[in-house]
């Protein structure tokens, strides 16, 4: 039903209907904002492209293919522009990227330990659906509707990425 | 160890994207064309009047920060001497274990702030409207008393939910052409009660077994009625089970406009997993709605410390979150809440003592407030009382 309210306003938005952005926004903003975070780790970036995404999501919505998955529509955007900022910083900075990326940010936009222990260590599939139904607030039904997979493969990812962080956790503190 | 969720949700407001980045998208979209027309900034009263309906928002978003750090940074308490006194078993929550329940607990709950943001005899102000209300009035600094105003919406359910005794729920012939109805009483510290009508048609949706999984689903359309005050309402009770897992999606809504898109929702979040780390909890999430917008989100939850109750309220509202744990207590012989939290990362603290028609706040550095307190069984509580003292 929510994903049929949201397709909706994706129309109602193309006919030109504006008011429709808010409900667009907040039911798919931190999808793809953790899609983002999970390769650049830090939030002032973060922030900067997801804005990024949006404009250009939705300046050229008619390449959505109505009825399919605008969530995940986005997300590849999403993806695809944290990458592309990756690889431009990879270019202009000759570094150990792959183990400092979050640094690039400025100081006030590092994220706290846990949320980029949780990007070190955990897979993007289980790093999102971790930030998704602990941070987010969405249910894991909701998720399971977003990212296209089973309830049961939301439970379980979830409960995987918890596990991960707590032994690595527990290991850290006894180290 | 700490619990991974909790640290996870202390944290969160340090990762969450910003407010500002759905203004700096609408702009950039063209979707607030009048705010940028007025970047140029010639003035004049119909621009003025246009810009409006794009900042009453973001006013009311800086405002409600401004609010609630005004309120309650000052409050760094050495409060001592407190007692929780609030028995495991008085979990509410617990008591949610059906549909019905859960739709008494969803018309008690919403009911309580609905009655506490607006007043009763006024038809259909809801919580969104009074919160903006008190925004858009607040042109510069809001007054204390507004500040204590938002506050003091949560104080009813606050109290209802470290009450002692059960929300109690009696069926009764159905009104207003539906064919069910309740009386949920919810009740306070004072050991009386607030007392709400839910009158609703129920809706059988869907049921099937699908080897180990099992779904049911029932809704509810109706009408909730708070003094004088009537609102539609719509729910859904949803629960599935597979093997040991367990999930429900159950919500209640209350229409606070004709358009449906102002309303005060509750949705039950429960997760039961099995396994070696076998754990249950449940919150329930209020989300307040303005024309389709989310203001507001407030998650509360029970906690369990040093064998007492004590409720978590989380409080979300454009970038700000704020956690209030409340306990009940007594002090000379005075009913009253200890409330402990953090706001952006500041530790606050601040008592609350539970008098006949008000609430009086104790700050720490000695200041003091009276506020209204929602009581059902006045009708015309006199709110000229109201003060405030920043000695």
């Amino acid at each position: 039903m929510k994903n049929d309210t949201l397709e909706r306003k994706i129309q109602a938005l193309q006919r030109g209907d504006g008011t429709a952005f808010d409900y667009i926004y907040e039911h798919t903003h931190k999808s793809a904002y953790f899609a983002i975070l999970y390769i650049v780790r830090d939030k002032m970036y973060a922030e900067d492209l997801l804005q990024e995404t949006f404009v250009k999501a939705l300046r050229s919505l008619s390449q959505y293919a109505a009825g399919t998955n605008f969530t995940a529509w986005l997300c590849t955007i999403a993806r695809s522009l944290a990458l592309n900022h990756i690889k431009k910083y990879r270019r202009e900075v000759v570094t150990d990227f792959d183990a400092d990326a979050y640094k690039f940010g400025t100081g006030e936009a590092e994220i706290p330990y846990l949320f980029d222990l949780a990007a070190r260590i955990l897979p993007e599939d289980e790093y999102e659906i971790l930030m998704l139904c602990q941070i987010a607030g969405y249910k894991r039904r909701e998720v399971a509707e977003m990212l296209g997979i089973p309830i049961g493969t939301v439970t379980w990812k979830n409960n995987e990425a918890l596990k991960k962080l707590k032994r690595e956790i527990k290991k850290e503190d006894g180290a | 160890m700490k619990n991974i969720k909790k640290m996870l949700k202390e944290q969160a407001c340090g990762v969450l994207p910003d407010g500002h980045v759905k203004e700096n998208i609408k702009r950039e979209l063209g979707l607030a064309e009048t705010e940028r027309s007025l970047a140029p900034a010639h003035g004049g009263e119909i621009a003025a009047k246009d810009r409006r309906k794009w900042l009453i928002p973001l006013i009311a978003g800086a405002l409600a920060a401004a609010l609630l750090l005004g309120i309650l940074l000052p409050l760094f308490l050495r409060k001592s001497g407190s007692v929780p006194n609030l028995p495991l078993d008085n979990n509410k929550f617990a008591e949610i274990t059906d549909a019905d329940s859960f739709y008494a607990y969803g018309a008690a709950s919403v009911g309580a702030l609905l009655a506490a943001s607006g007043t009763a005899s006024e038809q259909a102000l809801p919580a969104a409207k009074a919160l903006s209300v008190n925004m858009s009035n607040a042109n510069a600094a809001p007054s204390d008393d507004a500040r204590i105003d938002v506050l003091n919406r949560y104080m009813s359910l606050v109290e209802g939910l470290l009450s002692e005794g059960a929300i109690d729920a009696e069926n009764v012939t159905g009104a207003y052409g539906y064919e069910f109805g309740m009386t949920v009483t919810l009740g306070n510290l004072l050991g009386g009660g607030a007392v709400y009508s839910l009158y609703y048609d129920k809706i059988y949706r869907s049921g099937k077994q699908e080897g180990e999984e099992r779904e049911e689903s029932y809704a509810i359309r109706g009408l909730l009625v708070t003094g004088d005050a009537q609102y539609p309402v719509e729910g859904n009770y949803e629960t599935e089970t597979e093997w040991d897992e367990a999930e429900s999606e159950l919500y209640f809504k209350a229409f606070t406009d004709d358009t449906n898109l102002s309303y005060i929702e509750v949705e039950q979040e429960y997760e039961s997993e099995g396994g070696d780390e076998a754990e249950t909890e449940r919150e329930y999430v209020y989300s307040v709605y303005e024309r389709g917008a989310l203001i507001e989100r407030t998650i509360a939850e029970y906690e369990q410390e040093d064998g007492s109750l004590e409720l978590l309220l989380t409080i979300e509202r454009e970038g700000l979150r704020e956690t209030l744990q409340f306990r009940s207590g007594r002090e000379s012989g005075e009913s009253v809440l200890y409330a402990d939290g953090t706001i952006d990362g500041e530790r606050v603290r601040f008592t609350v003592y539970i008098r006949e028609g008000l609430y009086h706040y104790v700050f720490d550095d000695g200041s003091y407030s009276d506020h209204d307190r929602y009581d059902d069984d006045d009708n015309d509580d006199d709110d000229d009382d109201d003060r405030f003292d920043d000695d």
